[in-house]
């Protein structure tokens, strides 16, 4: 009484190789293909939402002088299709985001690309820092909730996560300003770097890195310290919510039968809770992480506005209050197109842990 | 900056029981925060010692007997701002997620009723604005309207609906293929009776938990577009903008730190509140207090 | 004969939201070297629950009591490293539901050998070996490349089999199965049945067989203990039990049974439900459901006494002596 097994024919290669297998490249390539289609809403949305902005174009991107120039006028308007229905418009604004070309700023009157180029990698920096914080503490506290179910320690971070996730960035901002930095002295209050120091050589833009790469220690250093504060700041809610995420993704995963049969098998409980409870817990810790970094930027905004942090934050703020209608839709377009391709590495990431979702 | 909500499982019929929340101390101390608020909101005049725009005092003076959290840059009274903008914070943030609830409901219960195209347009819609972090969006949609606190309570609404047409919408689809509406359709129950008696009250429970978690979004959100400039103007006494002069007048910390208290107390209530009730949806992973003594 | 496994007394209570409730309140057996010997009852009668305690498997805070001693040490008193030590290599469990107490995300391969190479010892390609040995064992078509798949490309029949190679890999002397073919099709549970006998008579093992089913029983158990409200019943050879039951619940559970040879017999189902843990019945759990309960059925809990023949009785009518 034997029964075919469902997809033997499908399994995996006789040794675990590193060539992908067919459903997981069907897999990617659907993911892929949603990923453009999204972008390509992303732009749609961008669009219309600066067509709707009341401000004159012309007048924002011009200038008051060059928009009393006839010729002037026409080229711009020319070059952007502002004398074209929208429908065409869409697509010229298509052409142009697919060039490279996202417009001048009306603020700096530097390229969008330019500006974002300059002020990118402060964010980066920050955001990376932060994200790291947030993942290593918050899993630890999660993990460690989760093993100490219903005990004292349990619902203590429980009661500190929520307050984590309640509390206003741009307030714990401000409040550990005043402390670290005007009470105590013990971190720097803006700024990626002391004043009057000049950033090590560009390589990537990150200063830690470019830090090291250069050998120049004491600059490292100092770049780490001012980065500690707003970091951490900007981690707390990620923490809290991370603590929260990965509490019930290790309740949900060690209350399943294959738990208890590790256990019978004999297995150190260490490997159990490793092999058997972290490794299933993972997959929907990774689907949080695309949420993380979505608080992560927003928090950025506000945070460095605070720390006068020289990142997209500050420039999207800056834009938006000015209406310099490309630089907001320039910020939002790059912000955008990074989050969902974060989401994406995500997925995959989850494809790649979880071997049931590669096949279905 | 907000928090999904993990989609409920049916295994059987639900029903509505709140009992268990209300034994939590959380559920309590989020409850009687929340009161607190709401009457300080409904009678701040009474309660707060001092007119909030009256530019009447010593500017920046310290907290003192006279004035619990100080005066502000302007010579006015802390303790009354603050006390006055829970008039302002507590019913936009009421109003805001009630709409965007309704809004979202009522497009994601028509996606999963209806499925087909109306469930793709809808959900794509709401996947494009996933695809933003949500204060981005909110900021290029508030510099669309122009400044403003109502422009940005809208702004928040664009950005809060899709969660619940999300939320109803796999609940409409779930429920309509659990066993026990199938059945009560084939026992002759009519199309509306099934709406009424079987689907309503398994949506009631999930929106509800959403709503009570989206206050502490919706208010972090508000009080956040405030803060930089592009809600409540002044001389209102919002509490996020209270917060941002707070920072431009560092040394003075009371200007900056009463008003963000404000925000946490209130935001910490409704987190509270929430979290007790979504432990009732969802007992796998839920905080028990009843047996800690093992 | 000396007894492989000698269980006497053992208690189980666990916190529940009703307060602390007794699962199993006093249960007796013994299991043979070489035998089935099966546990029967309806669920939430302690079987699972009697089971897990001895390898340790309870959730926190369960309370354990009495004694069970394999080998000659008590497993209940074991310090928890022992009973790892124990656990999987000299007593091995196989679950109810194959769909789910196999690691989705492990590969059938890594599960077959990571107790392997713990409990024995053996080399990555030692331990490699044996696990294709057992996938032939236990008949999975195609073993090599079985060795590298992940559980979900498999049946429901083939990953119990997969199951029980896990549970047999280090050799046990004692397999407990939980209702191994409860979550399976009739036509699949017959056939790991079989698998189940063929590898007892193979490896000079013993099974205890959990189930709810007495038609399980009857084709491969040796001996039978019937289990009620947290208790033993009545226990005994095979064919006594099921041929002449002495307890009425037994023969209340029997009458309950389709039975090929009597199909002219009017199937009886038994009167009321079992009782939750948490409200057992005073005196004979059974006397609310039971047509000859006495007073003394009331108050009073029957001893479970030797009635002769290897057969034990908790009854104090016996009405059918």
């Amino acid at each position: 009484m034997t029964t075919a097994p469902t997809a033997l024919a499908d399994a995996p290669r006789a040794r675990r190789s590193l060539v992908p297998s067919p459903s997981f490249l069907r897999f990617l390539g659907r993911r892929l293909v949603a990923l453009v289609l999204l972008a390509i809403g992303i732009t749609l949305v961008v669009f219309v939402l600066t067509q709707l902005v009341p401000t004159n174009a012309v007048t924002a991107n011009l200038g008051e002088q060059a928009a009393g120039d006839p010729a002037a006028v026409a080229s711009f308007k020319r070059h952007y299709g502002l004398d074209r229905p929208l429908p065409v418009r869409y697509v010229l604004y298509l052409k142009h985001v697919a060039e490279g070309d996202l417009g001048q700023s009306a603020l700096t009157h530097d390229a969008v690309t330019h500006d974002l180029g300059q002020f990118i990698p402060a964010t980066a920096e920050l955001a990376i820092v932060s994200v790291l914080l947030a993942a290593i503490l918050g899993i630890t506290f999660g993990v460690y909730a989760a093993m100490r179910r219903n005990k004292l320690a349990d619902h203590l971070l429980r009661v500190v996560s929520l307050g984590g996730i309640s509390m206003p960035t741009f307030w714990i901002a401000l409040v550990s300003l005043y402390v670290g930095f005007y009470r105590l002295g013990w971190f720097p209050g803006s700024d990626r770097l002391d004043p009057g120091q000049l950033p090590p050589p560009h390589h990537t833009g990150l200063y830690t890195i470019d830090a090291l790469v250069s050998g120049r220690w004491s600059l490292f250093v100092q770049v780490l310290h001012h980065l500690a504060l707003p970091a951490l700041v900007l981690a707390a809610f990620n923490v809290s919510l991370l603590t929260r995420y990965t509490r019930s993704a290790v309740l949900e995963v060690a209350g399943n039968d294959y738990v208890r049969a590790g256990r019978a098998k004999g297995l150190p409980e260490r490997t159990v809770i490793r092999r058997y409870i972290l490794r299933a817990a993972l997959p929907s810790v990774v689907t949080v992480l695309g949420l993380v970094f979505a608080n992560v930027l927003t928090g950025a905004v506000l945070v460095e506005k605070i720390f006068t942090w020289p990142g997209i934050g500050q420039y999207a703020y800056n834009a938006a209050v000015a209406l310099d209608v490309p630089a907001i839709a320039g910020v939002s377009l790059f912000v955008a197109v990074v989050y969902i391709t974060v989401n994406f590495i995500v997925d995959v990431l989850y494809g790649v842990i979880d071997p049931r979702i590669r096949i279905t | 900056m907000s928090e999904p909500l993990a989609l409920p499982r049916f295994r059987r019929r639900p029903r509505l029981r709140l009992g268990p929340a209300w034994r939590q101390p959380l559920a309590i101390a989020g409850a009687t925060i929340a009161v607190a608020w709401f009457l300080i909101a409904i009678f701040a005049p009474l309660v707060a010692p001092y007119d909030p725009l009256a530019q009447s005092f010593t500017p920046t003076q310290a907290p003192s007997g006279a004035h619990l959290f100080g005066t502000d840059e302007l010579g006015r009274d802390v303790l009354s701002r603050v006390i006055f903008g829970a008039r302002i914070t507590i019913p936009i943030a009421l109003l805001l997620v009630g709409l965007a609830a309704a809004i979202g409901g009522l497009l994601g219960a028509v996606a999963g009723y209806l499925r087909g195209i109306a469930d793709g347009l809808v959900m794509r819609i709401a996947d494009l604005v996933f695809a933003f972090p949500p204060i981005i969006l909110a900021m290029v949609v508030t510099a669309v309207l122009g400044r403003g606190l109502r422009n940005a309570a809208l702004a928040i609404v664009v950005v809060a609906w899709p969660s619940y047409a999300r939320v109803v919408r796999g609940l409409v689809l779930s429920v309509g293929d659990a066993e026990y509406v199938q059945s009560a359709r084939l026992l002759g129950a009519s199309a509306r009776r099934a709406l009424f008696r079987d689907v309503l009250p398994n949506i009631a429970g999930p929106v509800l938990v959403l709503m009570t978690l989206d206050l502490a979004n919706a208010t972090l959100l508000l009080s956040g577009l405030s803060f930089l400039g592009l809600g409540a103007q002044p001389p209102h006494p919002e509490w996020g903008s209270m917060v941002a002069t707070g920072t431009q007048y560092f040394q003075f910390w009371w200007m900056g730190t009463f008003p963000g208290l404000a925000i946490f107390t209130a935001v910490l209530a409704f987190n509270f509140l929430g979290d007790s009730l979504r432990d009732v949806f969802d007992p796998q992973t839920a905080w028990r207090s009843e047996d800690t003594q093992d | 004969m000396s007894k492989l496994l000698e269980v006497e007394g053992l208690r189980v209570s666990l916190p529940t939201s009703e307060g602390r409730v007794t699962i199993v309140d006093g249960v007796d057996y013994a299991v043979e070297p070489g035998e089935v010997f099966g546990v029967a009852g309806e669920s939430g009668s302690g079987k699972t629950i009697s089971m897990l305690a001895l390898l340790g498997l309870l959730p926190d805070g369960a309370h354990v009591g009495g004694c069970a001693q394999f080998g000659g040490r008590d497993l209940l008193r074991l310090p928890k490293r022992a009973l790892r030590d124990v656990s999987g290599r000299d007593v091995a469990m196989v679950f109810q539901d194959p769909m789910t107490s196999l690691h989705p995300m492990l590969s059938v391969g890594k599960q077959l050998t990571e107790h392997v190479r713990r409990h024995l010892g053996l080399s990555k390609d030692e331990a490699e070996r044996r696990a294709l040995e057992l996938l032939e064992e236990v008949r999975i078509p195609g073993p090599r490349s079985a060795l590298h798949a992940y559980p979900h490309q498999f049946s429901g029949g083939m990953r119990q089999r997969i199951a029980i190679a896990v549970a047999l890999a280090c050799g046990p002397k004692l397999l407990i199965a939980d209702e191994p073919t409860t979550a399976l099709d009739v036509t699949v549970q017959a056939g790991i049945l079989r698998l189940l006998d063929r590898l007892r008579r193979e490896n000079d093992l013993s099974v205890v067989l959990i189930t709810h089913d007495l038609g399980v029983l009857s084709s491969i158990a040796d001996r039978i203990s019937i289990f009620y409200a947290g208790r033993v019943v009545e226990s005994g050879p095979r064919e006594d039990v099921l041929q002449t039951p002495r307890h009425p619940y037994t023969k209340a559970l029997l009458d309950a049974l389709p039975h090929p040879e009597a199909s002219e017999r009017p199937l009886v189902a038994i009167e009321g439900a079992p009782p939750s843990p948490a409200r057992i019945p005073s005196g004979c759990a059974f006397h609310p459901r039971c047509p000859y309960a006495t007073e003394q059925s009331r108050v009073e809990v029957p001893p479970l006494v030797e009635i002769g023949g290897g057969r034990r009785l908790a009854c104090h009518n016996d009405p059918f002596a």
